[in-house]
């Protein structure tokens, strides 16, 4: 069953056309130079933009996304924006992700790094049962343990039944779970 | 999801900032009908008049600023992520019901104060039309947020500021005439056309033109 579909879609500033599909359970890994054109490719799927060229199928679906720069209110403490997130998605926060990922709850959202910060997006974007978790480059500004944590946390996810599509420049780090790799 | 809206536009630094412009405008709805009972009893309804339509016109004129504030404030990153869970279309229409509810949650105490000092101080009731004039200010500040929208999208969201500036500009130093005339181009910036009945349908009908104008743009423009 496809989640979407890309045919020969594209914009007029890119040189590629892409033709893709993500099914269910899939766990797709987007690589490729700078520039390639990932983050557009990324910003279709997520139907931000709409291609110039070629068409899009897409069914109605929940999708949890972690942009690449990560931008988060910065004057609410984790706990309260976690809390805030599970609520208006209508979910409870998943214990095992917090405790994976090493937060520091009662900081305040502008006291954390840029790292810990990109944990806070990743715990949001998997609240609320996404049918597809969007990821731009997630292991950027993670340190060598986060980053083989932030594979081991999506690898579950990817068993507990959410399909997966990450754009990365490390693609190695994913190959041993991921169905598919496109390479731009 | 208002939750979320209320803690990314009402920040600690901005509701201090909210909080000084609502003292301030208090202190001057204090002060001025206190000014007018001073006066000449036979000048003071005149001189109180005057004052009330200065109190409105300011009023109107900081609505303006806040609301597109806010608009441009819910333009947040984190909100356009938020886009690929719920859809464009919820978002939206949550951004339409938060900005329609600050409107009137800011204006409505702002307005009921003001004519309730005048009825405390001078113990005498306001003598404008003070329904009409809310109602007209806050179409004012929706239809002025409205169109400042799709500016708050672009690459230079400050840009959405030059709409309240003109509306600032051209209702202050504009003739009742001219500024008629304008109406019929942009229904805003006129305090006496609340004495006509369709002034309101008019102002309705350019809010929903300014509405299309955003879809299109939600439907083109990429979020970031």
């Amino acid at each position: 069953m496809n989640y979407i579909k890309l045919e020969e879609a594209g914009k007029r500033y890119l040189s590629h056309r892409f033709s893709l599909a993500i099914e269910k359970q899939d766990f797709l890994v987007i690589s490729g130079e700078n520039g390639s054109g990932k983050t557009t490719l990324l910003m279709m799927i997520l139907g931000f933009i709409r291609p110039d060229v070629g068409t899009i199928e897409k069914r109605k679906l929940k999708m949890g996304y972690v942009p690449e720069k990560v931008v988060l209110p910065p004057f609410i403490p984790v706990m309260e924006y976690l809390l805030t997130m599970a609520r208006i998605k209508k979910d409870t926060l998943d214990p095992h992700m917090l405790s994976a990922l090493d937060l520091p709850l009662d900081k305040s959202i502008h006291q954390l790094s840029k790292g810990n910060q990109q944990k806070i997006a990743l715990i949001s974007a998997c609240m609320g049962k996404p049918h597809l978790l969007v990821l731009d480059e997630p292991l950027s500004g993670l340190d060598e343990e986060m980053k083989e944590q932030v594979v081991e946390l999506l690898k579950r996810r990817h068993h507990m039944g959410t399909s997966i599509l990450v754009s990365t420049h490390e693609p190695e780090r994913f190959l041993h779970v991921a169905t598919k790799h496109l390479r731009l | 999801m208002m939750i979320l809206f209320e803690k990314i536009v009402f920040s600690p630094k901005k509701r201090v900032v909210f909080s000084i412009l609502m003292a301030s405008m208090m202190s001057v709805m204090i002060i001025i009908p206190l000014r007018a009972s001073a006066w000449d009893p036979s000048y003071a309804d005149l001189t109180l008049i005057s004052d009330q339509k200065m109190i409105a016109h300011l009023l109107s004129l900081i609505m303006v600023f806040l609301t597109t504030w806010i608009v441009m404030d819910l333009e947040h990153p984190l909100i356009v992520t938020l886009n690929a869970y719920f859809g464009f279309w919820r978002i939206h229409l949550s951004k339409l019901i938060f900005l329609l509810m600050w409107i009137v949650m800011l204006y409505l105490p702002l307005s009921l104060i003001q004519n309730g000092i005048i009825l405390f101080l001078t113990g005498r009731m306001p003598t404008i039309d003070v329904f009409n004039i809310a109602l007209h200010d806050i179409f004012d500040a929706f239809l002025i947020s409205t169109f400042a929208h799709p500016l708050a999208k672009s690459k230079h969201p400050s840009l959405a500021l030059l709409f309240p500036i003109l509306y600032t500009i051209l209702r202050t130093i504009t003739s009742n005439d001219f500024s008629m005339k304008l109406y019929t181009i942009f229904p805003a910036f006129q305090q006496e056309i609340i004495h006509y009945e369709l002034a309101i349908a008019y102002k309705l009908c350019y809010i929903s033109l300014g509405l299309l104008l955003i879809s299109h743009f939600l439907k083109r423009r990429p979020p970031f």
